[in-house]
């Protein structure tokens, strides 16, 4: 009892009165007592005054108090009296109270603690449940005592509206519910679980946090536009008996149907009345109360989540928290998405980077052959022939022999550019200065008939493939001879390193590159002048061999101030 | 350039080539290359063997002195030509040179490992492919030594 419950109690039994007084002592009850001799009780001025003051503090009370009378049977009976609290809480009056039952007001023969022994006296409190007359339901806490008054005995019931009380307590306790759920989401969806695990874990608090029952999560998948509900093969997959079952739904009917049809939620407590019901297939477990929620993505449903058949009403409550499930519902879909885009696109490149490198190879591999014939006999034809027709004929033959000896250098140069990929030896400690001196080696003539001069400053060790490194730095070399200007050439190829990665870099005082071709040149086939011949795959195939040993090339030059090609070898170089 | 009509062959060297213009290009080149050889063409694995060993029309065919022998082959490969060439106490002794246009390390080792004598891959320019020629008859034509058959 509160500190503003006052209860009169006029008790002409001085025992009773005892009692009474030794049990509320106990209770740690304060209390004044007046004692008044019957006597005097009976004068009527001392009872209309006490009678007086219990009115005042019965109607002034805030909490509801009821007198009932016990019958015979020790059953509650009739209300004897009822304050104004009382009248207000139920909203019945005074008079309609006085000719109705605790019953009436849903108060049962346990919530008036009859039998279920309490002592007299006893102060504890317990949680009833009331109906208004408007049929509302009301939260109190009732306390209640048997007192014997002029030797019969009645029930004092005094109850406080404790409604609104649960109801904070009850959102309080359901946000963080909530909250927690939502929190594990979060976490697992940056674990990167799968969809089915998001699903299910998405399904399991659906139906923890509205009140148990059955149901279902699930997806909807972009190629297809099925319902992909694997949280269905889970529980419920024994227990359904609907023929051709399958948690992938090509169609979907009735009140799920709808939801996802009208992207809107759907909370029916009598799903059976419901017009939009389509009931359930045959063998599906009877659906007593429902409450779906589409995921949505902007504008397009993306997956549903249901509930059906919870232990109470689905109520507005539960709905915001089905809402809430959706929206992380609809990002985990989302997630997984573009995870699915992303893998399919990694796999396609891998694919077509894989179809194209066969195809180079395949395509200069057996170009070979037919190639080798044509050259072979057009050579011929210029060893035996050359000179002894007429001059058209030898223009013809001379034509015939150049097409097919560039010919032959773009096959060579295309197979040995996909070969850089395929044909690759592992990685291993390589000398550059052992690499430079084989690329000079095999350049000897080249750079002796240009009067080239090469110098060098000391290289380092690299992990990498040795023969490629030799051409990478080979294809620089040729390319600083090829365009070379009228100046004696000088070529100096130097080395820096940098943090992480060696900078090497391949300096001549040539014709240059503008600016705007700096990055055209690298790439396949790509030649900046036709009359200097060449494949224009000599510094694609450098980009190539540079991106397998995981470092960059590119060129600092301007036209007529000659080259600087620079390329990087990380300085610890694995292959992956 | 030489002319050799009129020197006498060198040897007598068994083609074993099923593309004709390879055939002749190979003729033309010893040709070219002025080393003059007598040579026998076959098309596939098993008209070489029937060859080798004087079967059927070739009952009477001479002994060669060499064998050159494409690997890709219709009906018998030149894997097995070469195998049984190098499992028969007669012909194991020709010597055997594969022709091809196959630069795989596989296949380079597979036939020195049958036995082959030597593995020459079909240079691609003119120039290099008479050199070649030229080099596999003075080689194995004039400066190795066989035995007395």
């Amino acid at each position: 009892m509160g500190e503003r419950d006052v209860v009169v109690m006029v008790v002409e039994n001085p025992e009773m009165r005892e009692n009474l007084l030794r049990v509320l002592e106990q209770a740690g009850f304060g209390f004044v007592m007046e004692e008044v001799a019957i006597a005097e009780l009976r004068n009527t001025e001392v009872l209309k005054e006490s009678e007086r003051k219990f009115r005042e503090l019965f109607e002034g009370a805030s909490d509801a108090i009821f007198v009932i009378e016990v019958g015979d049977d020790n059953t509650p009976g009739h209300f004897i009296e009822a304050n104004g609290a009382a009248t207000q809480m139920l909203g019945y009056s005074r008079d309609q109270l006085l000719s109705m039952t605790p019953n009436d007001i849903g108060l049962q023969r346990e919530d008036l603690y009859l039998f279920t022994g309490p002592v007299m006296g006893d102060l504890s409190t317990i949680e009833v449940t009331l109906v208004a007359e408007d049929g509302r339901k009301i939260q109190g806490e009732s306390s209640t005592r048997i007192v014997e008054v002029s030797g019969s005995m009645i029930l004092m019931c005094i109850i406080r509206d404790i409604t609104e009380r649960k109801r904070v307590e009850e959102a309080l306790t359901r946000e963080n519910e909530v909250t927690k759920a939502m929190n594990d989401l979060k976490s697992a969806l940056l674990a990167s679980s799968s969809i089915e695990e998001l699903s299910s874990r998405v399904f399991k608090y659906a139906k923890q946090l509205t009140g148990g029952g059955i149901g279902l999560v699930g997806y909807i998948e972009l190629d297809t536009g099925d319902l992909v509900a694997t949280t269905l093969s889970e529980e419920m997959w024994d227990v359904c008996n609907v023929r051709d079952k399958d948690p992938v739904f090509h169609k979907i009917g009735g009140l799920l149907g709808w939801i996802l049809d009208n992207k809107m939620p759907i909370l029916a407590n009598s799903p059976k009345l419901d017009p939009r019901s389509g009931g359930v297939p045959e063998g599906h477990l009877p659906i007593d109360r429902l409450l779906g929620v589409p995921a949505v993505l902007g504008n397009n449903v993306v997956g549903l989540l249901a509930v059906a058949n919870a232990s109470r009403e689905y109520c507005d409550e539960d709905l915001a928290t089905m809402q809430r499930l959706a929206a992380f519902y609809s990002l985990a879909i989302q997630h997984k998405r573009s995870e699915e885009v992303l893998a399919k696109h990694v796999e396609n490149l891998a694919r077509s980077n894989a179809d194209l490198q066969q195809f180079a190879y395949i395509a200069s591999h057996d170009l070979q052959e037919p190639l080798r014939m044509v050259s072979s006999y057009v050579q011929l034809l210029a060893r035996r022939y050359q000179g002894k027709l007429d001059k058209d004929a030898d223009e013809f033959i001379e034509f015939a022999v150049d097409g097919a000896h560039r010919m032959q250098a773009l096959i060579n140069g295309l197979l040995e550019y996909s070969r850089v990929s395929t044909r690759g030896i592992q990685f291993e400690p390589v000398s550059c200065d052992a690499v430079l001196d084989s690329a000079l080696r095999n350049l000897q003539v080249a750079v002796e008939e240009s009067g080239a001069i090469v110098t060098r400053d000391p290289l380092p060790e690299v992990n990498g493939d040795a023969v490629q490194l030799v051409q990478l730095l080979q294809n620089l070399i040729v390319n600083a001879i090829k365009f070379r200007s009228d100046d004696p050439l000088c070529v100096h190829v130097s080395v820096e390193m940098t943090g992480d990665e060696w900078i090497f870099s391949v300096r001549d005082n040539g014709i240059g590159i503008a600016p705007e071709n700096a990055e055209r040149i690298f790439q396949l086939f790509e030649r900046l002048q036709t009359e200097k011949g060449g494949t224009g795959l000599g510094l694609a195939i450098c980009r190539k061999i540079v991106e397998r040993h995981h470092g960059r090339i590119w060129v600092e030059s301007e036209l007529g101030r000659g080259s600087i090609f620079y390329f990087t070898i990380p300085v610890d170089t694995y292959e992956h | 350039m030489n002319t050799s009509e009129d020197r006498k062959p060198v040897g007598l060297l068994l083609v074993v080539e099923d593309t004709k213009a390879d055939v002749r290009l190979l003729k033309e080149s010893f040709r070219e290359s002025g080393v003059m050889v007598e040579s026998t063409v076959v098309e596939d694995g098993e008209e070489a063997m029937a060859y080798l060993l004087r079967r059927g029309r070739f009952n009477n065919a001479p002994r060669p002195d060499m064998v050159l022998l494409d690997l890709n082959l219709p009906r018998k490969d030149g894997r097995e030509v070469l195998l049984e060439i190098k499992s028969d106490p007669q012909l194991k002794s020709i010597p055997v040179v594969i022709l091809t246009t196959s630069t795989a390390e596989e296949d380079v080792v597979e036939c020195y490992d049958l036995g082959a004598n030597c593995y020459v891959v079909k240079p691609i320019d003119l120039d290099e492919y008479i050199r070649a020629t030229r080099a596999l008859a003075e080689f194995w034509f004039t400066v190795a030594k066989y035995p007395e058959t």
